[in-house]
């Protein structure tokens, strides 16, 4: 059905094209805002993917790779919005005080503050190796082929990427532990 | 990575929001209708062969190669040739050109109409409200301010000339970020777009691609920021700049190049604050043509040119008020308002041969600009005095005869029209 769809867009076909989009729009934007960490750079860089997507999808030669393709475009339009929106404040997730100790609830919030600040430290390609395997739950060699990067880059920045945030928490006594060397 | 490491993560990444807004989809889905696709001759991997490394099966016939690079390097001369032959001209940046359309906001809308008033039709995405549009400087692309809804972030547009082919060029600038609701300043290659934006600190003047989605900072400052204007080179930009000390303003003409590496302040206009004209001091500056001066009114309401050297040179500074000073193309000629506002005076460039084209022709003192090719002065109801005055109207003055010829009502108090430069046939 999605390959029909796709090759259907590469011909012009704007319905169809909307079809994959509207399927595809609520993954991105969640793939985005856990990059990104913030709503609307999330939203202009899904924006930014679909349209690229849509320009190009005529060099689409794999359709039924389509989304691990509109990926690769997510996670360069991450990239690109980076780069260009350092400027924006970083949007912090509200917390559940009504569920914790007023005491907790604090402790927790610095705590994510923590996190958050070690997270959006990494380059944009840590991040989206971390958010791909670790959100989307996809194995080494897929999130490889999304990035086009090779399956030993991906075991490195995920080592990085783990080491970068447990160094960064640790000053504040914070609880990552450290991963293991030689995965 | 150890299991606890693991679950840690992915539970702090389950955190956040599993949907995007809806209305987020719609406008993805909006902005992929206004974008063309490449085709498919233009990908690389279209023509690059799957399998790069092939074993030869027989030999080479040189004859064969020798006409097919023929045919094929005739056909390449030939769609040069056409291509070349489609090609539109174009006029220079500055200078005088033949008149095109003149673009406005009507409504919620940017549109277009011929020079008498005629034709008006609307250019902008009808999804959007639209306002602030401006034509590049060889008339061929048209810039526009749009968002969705008021709520919205803005989004800067760059479009063919008639409206065609927008592109995005920024999409998420917030609601409250943009400085004044005033049309991006092209550069005169075409290339850029300055801007002026509210920041967290202050004021920023932001330049963006015409092309792609990019944008740089040039400055910041805690002092307001607006009106960026492009020299004729492109070397650099002016603007006003106004800043508030206690209960003292002055507002300064400041220049800076168009990479921000350093700023010259060419004059500064302490200005009582009770002074009526405040609001409007320095508001219309413009670069002549040659790039070597700028003209601008200063709060005692004279008309005054200042070079890169900071030289000021009266130009019109009677005891009545004059303001709103507007080159010529060729660089000649200065008109603005006189006598208190209500005439509208043309006089040559060093301030003499003035001459009243008439009285209260245009309801106020309008921002004024002059038709590309030098004929027409056209007035724009941008302020309160010009909407309450003349209903609203948009409206040029001929500059042998002073008639005036009405033209679209139901302009916008805020966007300055934009008057397309064409190449003279």
């Amino acid at each position: 059905m999605t390959s029909e769809l796709v090759e259907r867009a590469q011909r012009g076909d704007h319905e169809a094209f909307d079809v994959l989009a509207t399927a595809a729009y609520h993954r991105l934007y969640a793939v985005a805002h856990r990059i990104l960490r913030d709503r609307y750079a999330a939203e202009d860089a899904v924006q930014e993917c679909l349209v690229g997507a849509w320009r190009n999808i005529r060099s689409v030669r794999e359709p039924e790779r389509f989304e691990a393709w509109l990926h690769r475009l997510l996670v360069r339009a991450c990239h690109d919005e980076v780069r260009r929106s350092r400027r924006r404040p970083i949007e912090v997730l509200p917390l559940g005080f009504d569920r914790a100790a007023p005491i907790d609830a604090i402790a927790q919030l610095v705590d994510q503050d923590e996190i958050e600040r070690a997270f959006l430290a990494m380059s944009v390609e840590h991040r989206a190796v971390l958010v791909l395997t670790h959100y989307l739950g996809l194995p080494a060699p897929e999130v490889a082929a999304i990035l086009g990067i090779p399956p030993g880059t991906v075991y490195s920045r995920l080592h990085y990427g783990v080491r970068a945030m447990r160094d960064a928490l640790a000053p504040a006594g914070m609880s990552l532990p450290s991963p293991e060397h030689g995965r | 990575m150890t299991e606890t490491t693991d679950r840690a993560l992915r539970a702090w990444l389950e955190q956040g929001p599993d949907r995007g807004p809806s209305e987020g989809l719609a406008r993805a889905l909006a902005a992929t209708r206004r974008t063309p696709q490449r085709p498919g001759w233009s990908f690389p991997e279209r023509w690059l062969p799957m399998q790069l490394t092939f074993t030869r099966t027989m030999n080479p016939r040189p004859m064969l190669f020798v006409v097919l690079a023929l045919l094929l390097a005739a056909a390449v001369a030939a769609a040069a040739l056409w291509v070349g032959s489609q090609q539109r001209r174009v006029p220079p940046a500055y200078g005088l050109a033949a008149n095109g359309a003149i673009a406005f906001q009507q409504s919620r809308a940017i549109a277009l109409m011929d020079q008498d008033g005629t034709n008006i039709r609307v250019v902008s995405d009808p999804s959007l409200n639209a306002f602030g549009p401006a034509f590049s400087r060889d008339g061929t692309r048209l810039a526009y301010w749009g968002r969705t809804s008021p709520s919205q972030p803005l989004q800067l547009i760059v479009a063919g000339d008639t409206g065609t082919g927008p592109l995005d060029v920024i999409s998420g600038l917030g609601a409250r970020r943009l400085a004044a609701n005033i049309a991006p300043a092209w550069s005169p290659d075409g290339s850029e777009l300055a801007f002026v934006v509210r920041g967290d600190d202050g004021f920023e003047l932001l330049i963006a691609r015409a092309d792609r989605v990019e944008t740089r900072a040039v400055l910041t400052s805690e002092a307001k920021l607006d009106y960026p204007t492009w020299s004729p080179d492109g070397s650099r930009l002016a603007m006003r700049r106004t800043i508030q000390d206690g209960g003292n303003t002055a507002v300064e003409l400041l220049a800076v190049p168009a990479d921000g590496s350093s700023e010259t302040v060419l004059f500064s206009n302490p200005v009582p604050r009770d002074q009526a004209i405040l609001d409007r001091t320095l508001q219309y500056f413009e670069w002549s043509p040659d790039g070597e001066r700028i003209a601008f009114h200063n709060s005692a309401g004279d008309i005054l040119v200042v070079d890169m050297n900071r030289s000021v040179t009266p130009i019109a500074a009677s005891p009545d008020a004059e303001v709103n000073p507007a080159w010529s193309p060729d660089g000649r000629w200065l008109a603005f308002f006189g006598s208190n506002l209500e005439t509208l005076v043309v006089a040559a460039s060093d301030g003499s041969s003035a001459r009243t084209l008439g009285t209260r022709l245009l309801g106020g003192p309008c921002p004024l600009a002059w038709s590309p090719d030098g004929t027409q002065i056209l007035g724009a109801p941008f302020t309160a005095e010009c909407a309450a005055t003349s209903v609203n109207q948009l409206a040029a003055v001929d500059v042998a005869t002073g008639a005036v010829t009405r033209l679209a009502v139901g302009v916008s108090s805020s966007g300055l029209p934009s008057w397309q430069r064409l190449a003279v046939p």
